[in-house]
């Protein structure tokens, strides 16, 4: 049960970052026109890239090889059907990670 | 040549896609139905008894007396049957039951089918079940097809299989911005939403459609690809099963036991088997081959490791000792690799969250079907537009008709067969393929009715009906027997409830969607009744001068 949730996190922030590495998706969720600039998109997509690879080896190390990789795909389609409707319907949910970027 | 060949792949994407989508689309909704075949098994079996594990902590004496019960009571019915199978309570199906091959006899007017009863734990009685085809029933049907021969089902699904396959790597192919757009969904924008909506439904759940696409057609390629048996082994039925015999053989373990020969009964197989697998649960023994030369007991764990299911263990008596024959998996790798895809695209293995994750796949590989249909017709009213042909556009009219009949309209059918098995009486004759013709005839029933509306009004009638439909079989439930939500609950019957509760879902979604049609169209006729007005003042001003 745990491990679903760990791993359901991982992904849900690893795919946020990766689709915010797009200025597209970037300026839906600030409600502003912007390019982002090339070290943040850089940024986003090493971290997302790797929480997914962490993703990956934590549900391996859980659930073995085979049904490691049933358990990622399975819970990256969820996500990722999640966050394309969160960006289509209520983008300013996701409004925390560039004010977070700010404060940084 | 690159964009020439992009232009044949979407031709070919197109057309392939169109060629089967209906069957695709009955394929896809009624196989993710059954990766819930026990659950719906359950609920249209309302007379089972759940049992819940944590009411009897002292789980072999309590164990002991089923076995009593249902060795009493299978002597009694299936005295002459040559296998019997006693099922205790496992993760999926919580409860207990005997089920055993029934002879056919020509006097008693019985034929060759199996039997089973639930046993209700508490008074130790047997239950009748009623006759029901049940989850399996529904299940099967996406790949048998069923009111046609087996041979010619399974054909057709494997063609299907094949034009599906094709259609995920054309589409793969043409799909320019595969990463740029992977979450691009874009509601507001007419042909472009649609597209949009259909590239979301495949490729977040591209690796499923893929694996679920290629595993099944593994899974029929005896019989696709009967020749390469015909080639090595010979045409028919006796050859073919030699080459079953080699491919799937298996690696097997024997070992003698100091049981007893003549103490060898169910009572000491139970206690042998949960003695020497501790962690294991049993779900079933088996007597089979009974009063044969061949008699022995099967048993079967309620357990899996990584994908496999703990494998089984087989008691018999060789040279007048009791031995053990434990299987290690298949032999060949050939086989092995065979049984790889075959359990994924069963997802037997599958805890509660993982079979929501492949049913919720399934039904977005439907929705990608069905939003490929709706491409289809966009595209072609929007040129019939353009040509003012408005012969060609009848057709599309009538295709769009049947689209709608389709979508919607299975659904409606899997609900009328769920309704189905409430209403009809218990008593009927063939009560089970009656389950079926009720399938079909409210799928009928769909198409004639959308064939007499218009479309525009076929897809908010029929998503209503499918609202009503899901809404009223909870209702149903609770009229025709003594389950409500309520107390299923209350009594830990989660299958029960959660079946109700999903049905409760469903109704919403589809009311959602009448809900959002509705809107659009306000939408719409605010723009038309706009632009008219705008048309008007327009015209009126020119007017003026003049």
């Amino acid at each position: 049960m745990s491990s679903i949730i760990l791993q359901i996190i991982l992904l849900l922030l690893g795919f946020t970052l990766l689709s915010l590495s797009m200025s597209r998706h970037f300026s839906q969720v600030t409600n502003k026109r912007q390019r982002l600039a090339k070290s943040t998109v850089w940024l986003f997509r090493m971290l997302g890239y790797g929480l997914i690879i962490v993703s990956v080896l934590v549900a391996i190390n859980a659930w073995g090889v085979v049904l490691g990789l049933v358990y990622c795909f399975g819970t990256a389609m969820l996500v990722t059907l999640l966050l394309s409707l969160i960006l289509a319907y209520r983008p300013r949910w996701l409004s925390v990670i560039p004010k977070m970027m700010k404060l940084m | 040549m690159r964009p020439r060949f992009r232009q044949s792949m979407n031709w070919l994407h197109t057309w392939a896609g169109f060629a089967v989508a209906w069957l695709l689309y009955f394929i896809f909704v009624t196989g993710s139905a059954g990766y819930f075949e026990n659950e719906i098994d359950r609920w249209m079996k309302p007379e089972i008894t759940v049992v819940n594990s944590n009411d009897n902590p002292d789980g072999n004496t309590n164990a002991y007396q089923v076995l009593e019960i249902a060795e009493q009571q299978l002597n009694q019915l299936a005295s002459d049957s040559p296998q019997w199978y006693i099922r205790f309570p496992a993760t999926r199906e919580p409860f207990m039951g005997i089920s055993w091959l029934q002879l056919a006899d020509s006097e008693s007017k019985k034929t060759k089918q199996w039997r089973q009863k639930s046993i209700n734990p508490e008074n130790g009685s047997a239950v009748a079940i009623r006759e029901t085809g049940g989850g399996h029933t529904l299940y099967r049907m996406h790949y048998n097809l069923h009111y046609i021969p087996k041979i010619f089902g399974y054909i057709l699904t494997s063609l299907a299989g094949m034009f599906m396959l094709i259609g995920l790597v054309t589409g793969v192919v043409i799909h320019k911005k595969i990463f740029f757009e992977f979450f691009t969904f874009r509601p507001q924008k007419g042909m472009r939403a649609w597209l949009d909506i259909h590239n979301v439904l495949s490729v977040l759940p591209l690796p499923f459609h893929l694996m679920i696409t290629y595993s099944g057609l593994i899974l029929l390629m005896t019989v696709t690809m009967s020749n390469v048996i015909d080639v090595t082994y010979g045409e028919g039925k006796a050859n073919h099963l030699k080459f079953y015999k080699v491919a799937h053989s298996e690696i097997k373990e024997n070992k003698a036991i100091t049981l007893l020969p003549e103490d060898l009964s169910l009572k000491t197989v139970f206690d042998d088997a949960s003695t020497r697998y501790k962690n294991q649960k049993i779900s079933f023994i088996g007597l089979i081959d009974r009063g044969s030369k061949n008699e022995h007991y099967d048993i079967f764990f309620d357990h899996f490791t990584g994908i496999a299911l703990a494998s089984s263990v087989e008691y018999r008596i060789k040279d007048h000792q009791v031995e053990i024959e434990i299987s290690r998996g298949k032999a060949g790798s050939a086989a092995r690799v065979y049984e790889l895809f075959e359990r994924l695209h069963e997802g037997l293995f599958a805890d509660i969250y993982l079979r929501w994750l492949y049913f919720i796949s399934g039904l977005l590989g439907a929705g990608m079907i069905a939003t490929g249909m709706m491409l289809w017709i966009l595209k072609r009213q929007k040129n019939a537009c353009k040509d003012n042909k408005s012969s060609r556009f009848n057709i599309i009219t009538l295709i769009e008709k049947i689209n709608v009949a389709v979508i919607i309209g299975l659904p409606i059918a899997i609900a009328g067969y769920f309704f189905s098995n409430r209403l009809l009486p218990i008593t009927m004759v063939n009560r089970a393929d009656w389950e079926i013709h009720c399938f079909f005839i409210s799928w009928l029933a769909c198409l004639c009715f959308c064939l007499f509306r218009q479309s525009e009004n076929a897809w908010k009638n029929m998503l209503t009906i499918a609202a009503t439909s899901y809404a009223l079989l909870p209702v149903v439930n609770l009229i025709t027997t003594d389950h409500d939500i309520i107390s299923s609950i209350q009594k830990d019957d989660w299958i029960m409830a959660g079946f109700d509760l999903s049905m409760l879902l469903f109704s919403a979604i589809f009311t959602v969607a009448v809900l959002l049609i509705n809107k659009n169209r306000q939408h719409k006729k605010s723009i038309n009744s706009h632009l008219v007005a705008e048309k008007k003042s327009a015209i009126t001003s020119e007017e003026r001068p003049s």
